[in-house]
């Protein structure tokens, strides 16, 4: 299994710090203070930062970082079918653009056609919290992000790290790990 | 005379009645949802201007109606469209937005917010927006993941729905053990009990 690290809910100076990482590096572009959705900041994240993959909510950014070589995540919240089938109808197929679905806790609960209309690869993104929530979405899934919390239970179980917090999952400062990742992926 | 809805009480009665609510469009299936065994129907995408007749034939068999104010086509989420909503004979609304609650109890109807469950920090701001807004009930989604989340979840001190991949009856009896007081699904079999029941 591959480990990696995903930027997100940081600013853009942070970013500077993971040029050249011996790790892959991904970045939530919409999360990012400081830092627009257009194409400048496209070729800023792709073509001169070097991250290759890039998460992003609106089409036209998925298709710019598409086009400059990079493989976009297009965000999909899976919240209920009915939102999910019409999301995707309406989006368009592009090469190189994927699929960032969330929660990624939701795709072992996705009928298969609806797991078939999305775009590969798929990132399983957000509420993964536990060793089994991680090999039920690896199953569908090609990648998943964990949150630091998530991860500190999952590698070091225990009463310790029991605590579930709320709105502490921010995964962008993590240091990448060996085994596991806040980007992993399967196969 | 000018329909007044039932109290958010008497509101959240009709929902105990029945675990699953039909979630469903003015179309076709809005015949089976009459038909179901629910008290209550959640309109989710349908012409919002043009729910009158349909929130009547509700009414005339027996069932409450709760419109999804952002799904609707046709009005933007502000004051005037819950007016508009209470004049068509809404019983309840639902939208995330927590700013319109007031606005909705205010027409007597029952105010219920949306929580969406999507990561862990955006649970915390949207259980914060919810205790600033006070809604008479919580519709979370995607539902079907609520058993697995449940303790990130504090107790909110009203009456949970769940909605969102709720497909089965193994669906519902989970998320009713997890709490919740009923649940929404446009799964047409879980709109009435199992025959063999």
């Amino acid at each position: 299994m591959a480990a990696g690290l995903l930027l997100r809910d940081t600013s853009l100076p942070a970013l500077l710090h993971h040029v050249g990482a011996n790790y892959p590096v991904a970045v939530d572009i919409d999360s990012i203070e400081g830092l627009a959705e257009d194409e400048a900041a496209c070729e800023f994240l792709v073509g001169r930062l070097g991250f290759r993959i890039v998460l992003a909510h609106r089409v036209a950014t998925a298709a710019c970082i598409a086009a400059m070589g990079g493989l976009a995540l297009l965000r999909v919240f899976a919240v209920d079918g009915t939102g999910l089938r019409r999301s995707l109808e309406t989006s368009p197929r592009l090469e190189q653009i994927g699929s960032a679905v969330s929660p990624g806790i939701v795709l072992p609960h996705l009928a298969v056609n609806e797991l078939a209309m999305l775009p590969r690869p798929i990132l399983a993104y957000g509420l993964i919290d536990r060793p089994s929530d991680v090999s039920a979405c690896l199953q569908r899934a090609d990648s998943i992000a964990l949150s630091r919390a998530a991860m500190a239970r999952i590698l070091h179980p225990g009463p310790s790290s029991a605590n579930h917090e709320v709105g502490r999952d921010g995964a962008s400062n993590l240091r990448p790990p060996r085994a596991a990742g806040t980007l992993g992926s399967g196969t | 005379m000018q329909y007044t809805p039932p109290d958010p009480s008497t509101f959240l009665s009709r929902l105990a009645e029945y675990p699953c609510c039909p979630a469903t469009t003015t179309g076709e299936e809005f015949d089976h949802a009459l038909a179901s065994d629910s008290g209550v129907i959640v309109i989710l995408r349908a012409n919002g201007l043009d729910l009158s007749p349909f929130i009547a034939r509700a009414h005339k068999a027996g069932k409450n109606i709760a419109v999804h104010l952002d799904l609707v086509s046709g009005l933007r989420g502000d004051k005037a469209s819950v007016r508009w909503l209470a004049e068509s004979g809404a019983d309840a609304v639902i939208s995330i937005h927590g700013s319109l609650m007031a606005a909705i109890r205010q027409e007597r109807m029952t105010p219920i917010q949306r929580l969406l469950l999507v990561r862990a920090t955006q649970v915390a701001r949207g259980v914060a927006a919810i205790r600033r807004s006070d809604p008479g009930i919580v519709e979370v989604l995607p539902g079907v993941v609520l058993p697995h989340v449940r303790h990130l979840l504090p107790d909110l001190g009203r009456p949970l729905l769940a909605g969102g991949f709720v497909r089965t009856w193994d669906d519902v009896h989970a998320l009713l053990e997890s709490g919740v007081l009923a649940v929404t699904s446009s799964t047409e079999e879980l709109w009435r009990w199992p025959s063999e029941r």
